[in-house]
């Protein structure tokens, strides 16, 4: 019955349509493609093409692997943890303090050796643990517009801001948490000379930051050079200490084109990151960057991490061609290279064995 | 038209209330013009435009989404989108998240417009087709478009028109005051049906007058049971007439074979009975589908976990921080802090944003996408494109497809699928003597090769020498065909080009392609038969009785009285091709009363039929064809083809080659075949194609039908002229009797005479059993002598009874349909008491179906039996080819027949579904326990030979000399887990057995056994155990299972048709 009353108006309809006359063949047409003859690959699997590539994939993989390995190590690195939970550590008395509004600056020192000397550029980082920057809500609570200059936006943050977008109805600038909470330690360093005078190492400032977020991404609003009047209706994050428009000197780095700020931005994907705070230049070619000897670390201590039990740490670390000291790379380059070496052999001592017993059955077709 | 409607929706309201009536009045429309339009009682009726879209302008968004919204993959999307605009726990920006939903819902909803778009476009096309409905101002038919139609209307049809609505049929061009219709779109029969005049209307004479039309119809509501139509007609007079279904003319049937028709709209548009039954395609989930869903379902699992999961993870998390507020926890925008617990129920809501992925949204989009594309290469297939009906195969149900390479079970039908329904007389046995027609048989042949050979040389069609070359080499080779009995005498390799050609010359008649024409007599057969014309003649010349004449040749005539005038096929003749031949001498109605027939049967008649005849014939030739000087009359043609074939009638003896060169007859058949009808030529349109062969059979021995009316049949004989029958009543067929019977008055012995057709297991149970059984002629050895001439009379009978029964099975074994033939003689007072029962049943109101049913029962006893037929179904093309790549691709293949054992086993021998090598487990029980004793023996039989088997198959495929097929099974949901063994066996049963075996306790032994044949062969089955069959594998096994039928209601299954005639 299902071929009842909507078929049988096709075949009207189809009735009619012959009545005009109009007969066509309707035998599809015999091509390629309607008759799905169209060419295909398919690709068979021999001997002769799997151990080769087997071989060859070995071959290549465990000199890159060593390369990377090799390179990797040669990279120096030094870590030092100031976070002063250790009754003992210079810093346990500034970290006792858990509040971000505390006025009076405190500072403790950190001395250390470093055992060999830094040959090239050195970079030197600050580590966080345990801080979850790529917490949904904190990752999304900033304003980009507001970042890139844009006025209205300035006097207006985006919801997304909340509750970090006004304090006391006035607008916040930087909003959000991500600015809120950003890093404020100052570190310097001083060389101790083997006569005992302290020897503060220049550290700088800029060139820190990406490329794009400097010159694209992050704007100061206005076009005044005038940064206090361009932040003129605005305050201060919660927890800073001072506005955006003093966080230093020069107009290029003020603001929040601040390359500390910008760094900060740029959050990090895993609980225990580091980012880049100072780069430490090469004086000439004769002396080495950071000479063999004893350093002392200052601390102004203002970022309190006892909420969320983190750690603070500074790194200093020269870099190579492939970046950062990450030996990972070199090891699986290594282990997946000799996998496949030790398959090839494998599976060469197999053929030779088994393969002529059979010729035809491992080829299908 | 317009006016009215404009009224109608004011009043539908106020009086559907008044119209709960359980019936519905239908007066003429003409009664009513425009002025009293308001009174007229049939303006509630639905008109008859249609309308089969889904939406209209305004509803189109909310209905569209709404039945979008059905799906579950939708409402998921829609609600993870909804949810990234709660602040608390969005993840993404929302108007984004919005994005591939609305796109999804989009293209969704194209579809579904362009779609609804096309249904509307084909419903203008419909509501657009012209009819000839009658004008009150014009006072004439005028053309109106089908929308306009209203109940009420009286529209004319002419032959092949197509019914715009449910007709009530009141007068017809026809003299017998007929309407054939082919009812193909609402049933998928191509066997034309019947349709009468209402009662009442019978009388008029002359032309229907719709003005003058005022009675009152009263019919049931509109409902959608096809095979149900009843009411009654109210004339002014106060006369009142019963309405059946017979007089019922559904919409979207074709008129054939009937000039024209009036008839009054009783059902319009939606309300008309195939409208009613449209309830759209069922819905059939593919496999695919399924599993879809359930893996999606798996999904959601999945991902519910993977939230909770997080969500307890936060929540502990946050926990630990207690109080110390970590600097990177942001508050909520109040600036307030959340609690732990709450925070890991937003988180929880987050989380099913954030792993939304792992709900494949694409997945649907592109499985849609493959299955779109699929249909196209099957439409665009060139292995199933047939040349000769220049179609696709057509996909109706969209999300199936990629089923059909699933498929384990195969159930098929035979006629129509297996065969090509297209009847083929090819052998007789009357009077317990078997006339082979070998002739015929060759012809047969011929037909193929001369296809094959026409194809080869198309150019040369006058046919003259390399014509004749051709087929007489073919013939040598048809001969060897046909004496091996192999499956090749049922393939026809080029029988597409003489379907063509033949399916354009019926185009007007059915069932008439040359090769079911023309038939050549068997020359014994047509020697008695003019012999038995002269004896008769000559007996009625000197009135003498008939009763004297050898009982073989009264029988052969009785047989071929039978064949012409026990069938419903109407004649007419192609000059005039929807005028019949009209041979009325007086016009009566069928025996109505018991007076009328006392009145009609005292006085003896015999009518001098062969003058009368002639004259009539002369009449109807000259009214037929203006220019006679061309077109000679249907006797000259006939006596024509009579000189022609005489030198083949008496030739040779039996067996041999005919010595006539058989192009001759070759020649005749061609020169219709090649495309202008002999003019003259009588046409018979029947209504299934077994009764044209028959009569066309009967024709080929000068038996000619020459009239039929809706009392009397006329019937042309050799030597005897035309002898017009009285027809007192025709019991016509039916499924459960199995068999048609006629009741006529025999013209020159004055008796009532009952000729029966039918299924030879009923008649065979009817006939008359010998007047002394052989048990006890041996146990009173010593019987009156009078009983002498009985017996040797009842000897007689009984052997040609066993002789006949051996030549049904011979018949059946070589795959022929058979049919018998018998009549019955009764006194006037029986025919008195059956008629009396008769005429009760036919005017009984509640059950008259069943009543006259069981009138028929009463009729149908002791037959005397004539003589039986064997008619070919031809195999159709290709058919043991596609069941053997069918059986190597792993299929099982059921086959389910309403057909004889033996007939059934012999096509699917011919079709390759069984092997002559394999063996056959044949299940033939009468009684439940009977049957379930067949059951487990041979269950038993095949464990105890086929035990070794199935431990170590290698050794078996030594030891057997065929292989023992080993499917895993495999559906791992499936009861039985083990692999299951087919085994080279072939199961037969038949209806009676399958009946049992289909009982809720015997069906799973049933099963087993049946899976671990090869092929099942059901035989003599009813369509309801068809599709109990069907359902019984698919649920207990199952597995995917696909039906091919001809006719789509038959077999409900997972498949409602799907022909694959490769």
């Amino acid at each position: 019955m299902m071929a009842s009353s909507y078929n049988a108006k096709e075949e009207d309809g189809h009735v009619a349509v012959a009545g005009g006359g109009t007969i066509k063949n309707k035998k599809p047409d015999n091509t390629a493609f309607k008759q799905q003859r169209l060419p295909a690959w398919q690709p068979i699997l021999t001997a002769g093409t799997v151990l080769p590539a087997f071989f060859v994939i070995g071959l290549i993989f465990i000199p890159i692997g060593i390369g990377l390995y090799v390179t990797s190590n040669n990279i120096k690195e030094f870590e030092i943890d100031y976070t002063g939970t250790d009754i003992s550590s210079p810093c346990f008395n500034c970290s006792q303090s858990f509040s971000w509004n505390s006025t009076r600056p405190c500072i403790c020192v950190l001395p250390f050796t470093l055992e060999q000397p830094f040959e090239s550029k050195v970079y030197m980082y600050y580590g966080l643990s345990n801080f979850y920057q790529n917490h949904r809500r904190y990752v999304k609570s900033r304003d980009d517009s507001q970042l890139n200059g844009d006025i209205n936006s300035l006097k207006n943050p985006t919801k997304e801001c909340e509750p970090y977008a006004r304090n006391e109805k006035v607008p916040i600038a930087p909003c959000g948490a991500i600015a809120n909470s950003m890093f404020n330690d100052t570190l310097d360093l001083y060389y101790i000379d083997p006569n005992g005078t302290r020897i503060q190492i220049p550290l700088t400032k800029t060139g820190i930051a990406w490329q794009s977020d400097m010159n694209v991404k992050f704007r100061n609003p206005g076009s005044n050079t005038n940064l206090t009047a361009a932040f003129q209706g605005t305050s201060k994050p919660i927890n800073w200490h001072k506005p955006v428009y003093e966080l230093d000197t020069n107009p290029q780095n003020n603001g929040f084109i601040n390359e500390d700020f910008i760094v900060w931005m740029r959050t990090a994907a895993l609980p225990t990151f580091r980012k880049l705070y100072r780069i430490i230049d090469k004086k000439n070619h004769m002396t080495p960057t950071l000479p063999r000897g004893n350093y002392t670390l200052e601390v102004t201590y203002n970022y309190p991490v006892r909420s969320f039990e983190g750690k603070k740490r500074v790194i200093l670390s020269t870099i190579s061609w492939m970046g950062g000291k990450n030996p990972f790379l070199g090891i699986a380059y290594i282990t997946v290279g000799s996998v496949c070496f030790f398959l090839g052999v494998v599976l060469l001592i197999i053929h030779h064995k088994y393969g002529s017993r059979n010729n035809s059955a491992d080829i299908p077709n | 038209m317009a006016r009215e409607k404009t009224v109608e929706p004011k009043n539908t309201r106020k009086k559907r209330t008044k119209k709960e009536y359980k019936t519905r009045t239908v007066h003429s429309n003409l009664l009513y013009d425009r002025a009293k339009a308001e009174d007229n009682p049939n303006r509630h009726y639905a008109d008859n435009k249609i309308k089969t879209t889904k939406y209209t302008l305004l509803s189109f968004l909310p209905k569209n989404l709404f039945e979008q919204f059905h799906r579950f993959a939708n409402v998921y999307f829609v609600f993870i989108a909804l949810l990234n605009f709660v602040p608390v726990c969005n993840a993404f920006q929302p108007e984004l998240a919005l994005a591939p939903v609305v796109f999804i819902l989009s293209v969704t909803a194209i579809k579904d417009l362009w779609e609804d778009y096309r249904r509307h476009r084909s419903d203008t096309e419909i509501n657009h087709m012209d009819c000839l409905v009658y004008s009150r101002q014009e006072r004439q038919y005028v053309e109106r478009f089908w929308k306009e139609v209203r109940v009420g209307d009286f529209i004319r049809l002419r032959c092949n028109e197509i019914l715009p609505s449910d007709v009530l049929l009141l007068s017809s061009s026809d003299p017998d005051r007929l309407v054939h219709i082919e009812t193909a779109t609402l049933d998928g029969e191509t066997n034309l049906k019947q349709r009468q005049v209402v009662r009442s209307f019978v009388e008029l004479d002359c032309d229907f007058d719709p003005s003058k039309y005022n009675s009152i119809i009263e019919c049931e509501k509109p409902n959608n049971d096809l095979s149900r139509f009843r009411g009654y007609i109210t004339h002014p007079s106060g006369r009142r007439d019963g309405l059946y279904k017979d007089s019922l003319l559904l919409r979207g049937c074709t008129i054939r074979n009937t000039e024209e028709c009036v008839g009054i709209v009783i059902y319009a548009g939606h309300e008309t009975k195939a409208m009613l039954n449209n309830n759209g395609p069922r819905y059939k989930r593919s496999k695919l589908e399924r599993q879809m869903n359930v893996d999606v379902g798996w999904c959601v699992i999945i991902l519910l976990v993977m939230c909770l999961f997080s969500a307890i993870g936060h929540g502990l998390w946050m926990y630990q921080y207690g109080e110390k507020r970590p600097v990177f926890d942001v508050l909520s925008p109040e600036g307030t802090d959340l609690s732990p617990f709450l925070s890991a129920v937003y988180l929880f809501l987050t989380m099913i944003i954030v792993f939304q992925v792992l709900i494949p949204i694409s997945l649907f989009v592109s499985i849609e996408i493959v299955k779109i594309c699929q249909v196209y290469f099957i439409h665009q297939d060139q292995d199933l494109y047939d040349d000769e009906t220049d179609s696709h195969l057509q996909c109706r149900a969209l999300n199936i497809t990629e089923d059909l390479g699933q498929m384990q079970y195969i159930f098929s039908d035979k006629t129509g699928t297996l065969t090509e329904n297209k009847m083929v007389f090819r052998r007789c046995t009357v009077a317990g003597v078997e006339y082979s027609h070998d002739a015929n048989a060759r012809r047969l042949a011929m037909y193929q090769d001369m296809v094959d050979s026409e194809e080869e040389d198309c150019p040369s069609h006058g046919g003259t020498l390399p014509r004749r070359d051709s087929v007489t080499s073919h013939q040598s080779a048809a001969k060897v065909v046909l004496r091996s009995q192999s499956t090749k005498s049922h393939r026809r390799t080029g029988s597409r080009a003489e379907a063509k050609r033949a399916s354009i010359l019926s185009k007007h008649t059915a069932f008439s392609s040359p090769m079911e024409k023309d038939i050549t007599p068997d020359p014994q057969l047509l020697e008695k038969v003019n012999d038995g014309g002269s004896q008769m003649d000559f007996k009625r010349f000197h009135s003498q009785s008939l009763a004297q004449m050898p009982s073989d040749l009264t029988d052969i005539i009785d047989f071929f009285i039978a064949l012409t005038i026990c069938n419903t096929v109407v004649v007419s003749s192609p000059n005039q091709p929807r005028q019949k031949v009209r041979m009325r001498f007086e016009l009566k109605s069928p025996v109505k009363t018991i007076e009328d027939f006392i009145k009609r049967f005292t006085p003896s008649r015999l009518t001098n039929s062969n003058s009368s005849s002639s004259s009539s014939l002369n009449r109807s030739s000259n009214r037929g064809c203006p220019n006679i000087l061309t077109s000679p009359s249907s006797e000259s043609t006939l006596t024509k083809l009579d000189e022609e074939r005489h030198p083949e009638g008496p030739g040779g003896p039996e067996h041999t080659f005919s010595p006539v060169p058989p192009h001759l007859t070759l020649g005749t058949g061609y020169d219709s075949k090649a495309g202008c009808l002999e003019e003259g030529e009588l046409r018979y349109e029947a209504e299934s194609p077994d009764e044209a062969a028959l009569v066309y059979a009967a024709r080929a021995y000068k038996c000619s039908l020459v009239g039929r009316l809706p009392d009397q049949v006329t019937v042309d004989f050799p030597h005897l002229g035309k002898l017009s029958f009285e027809l007192l009543h025709t019991l016509g067929f039916d499924s459960n009797r199995k068999r048609m019977s006629v009741v006529v008055r025999h013209p020159l012995t004055d008796q009532i005479t009952v000729y029966t057709k039918g299924a030879d297991s009923v008649i065979m149970d009817l006939i008359t059993p010998p007047p002394i059984d052989s048990e006890s002629i041996l146990s009173q050895p010593c019987f009156c002598s009078n009983f002498r001439l009985d017996d040797s009379k009842g000897k007689r009978q009984r052997k040609i009874l066993y002789k006949t029964q051996n030549y049904l099975n011979l018949y059946a074994a070589d795959g022929l349909r058979t049919l018998c033939i018998a009549k019955k003689v009764m006194t006037k007072e029986e025919y008195t008491v059956w008629l009396q029962h008769h005429l009760e049943a036919e005017t009984a109101i509640q059950g008259r179906e069943e009543l006259l049913y069981e009138s028929a029962l009463r009729l149908e006893t002791n037959l005397h039996l004539l003589g039986a037929t064997g008619i070919e179904d031809r195999l159709q093309d290709g058919v043991p080819e596609t069941v053997a790549s069918l059986r190597k691709a792993g299929l099982q293949i059921w086959v389910l027949t309403g057909d004889k054992q033996e007939t059934a086993i012999n096509i699917a021998y011919a079709c390759k579904l069984l092997d002559p090598e394999e063996e056959i487990i044949t299940l033939n029980a009468d009684s439940q326990e009977a049957t379930a004793v067949l059951l487990e023996e041979s269950l038993h039989y095949i464990q105890a030979k086929f035990l070794c088997s199935s431990s170590d198959p290698s050794r078996v495929y030594q030891n057997d000399y065929d292989s023992v097929y080993t499917f895993p099974h495999p559906s791992p949901s499936s009861s039985q887990p083990q692999p299951f063994l087919v085994h080279r066996l072939g199961l037969v049963i038949d209806g009676r057995t399958l009946a049992y075996a289909l009982d809720c306790s015997m069906e799973d032994r049933f099963l087993a056994l049946a899976r671990s044949c090869r092929s099942v062969l059901c035989c003599r089955s009813t369509p309801l155990q068809k599709s109990m069959v069907v359902k019984l594998v698919r649920n207990k096994l199952k597995v995917m299972t696909l039906a091919i039928g001809t006719y789509p209601g038959g077999v409900p299954s997972m498949f409602h048709q799907c022909s694959i005639n490769a």
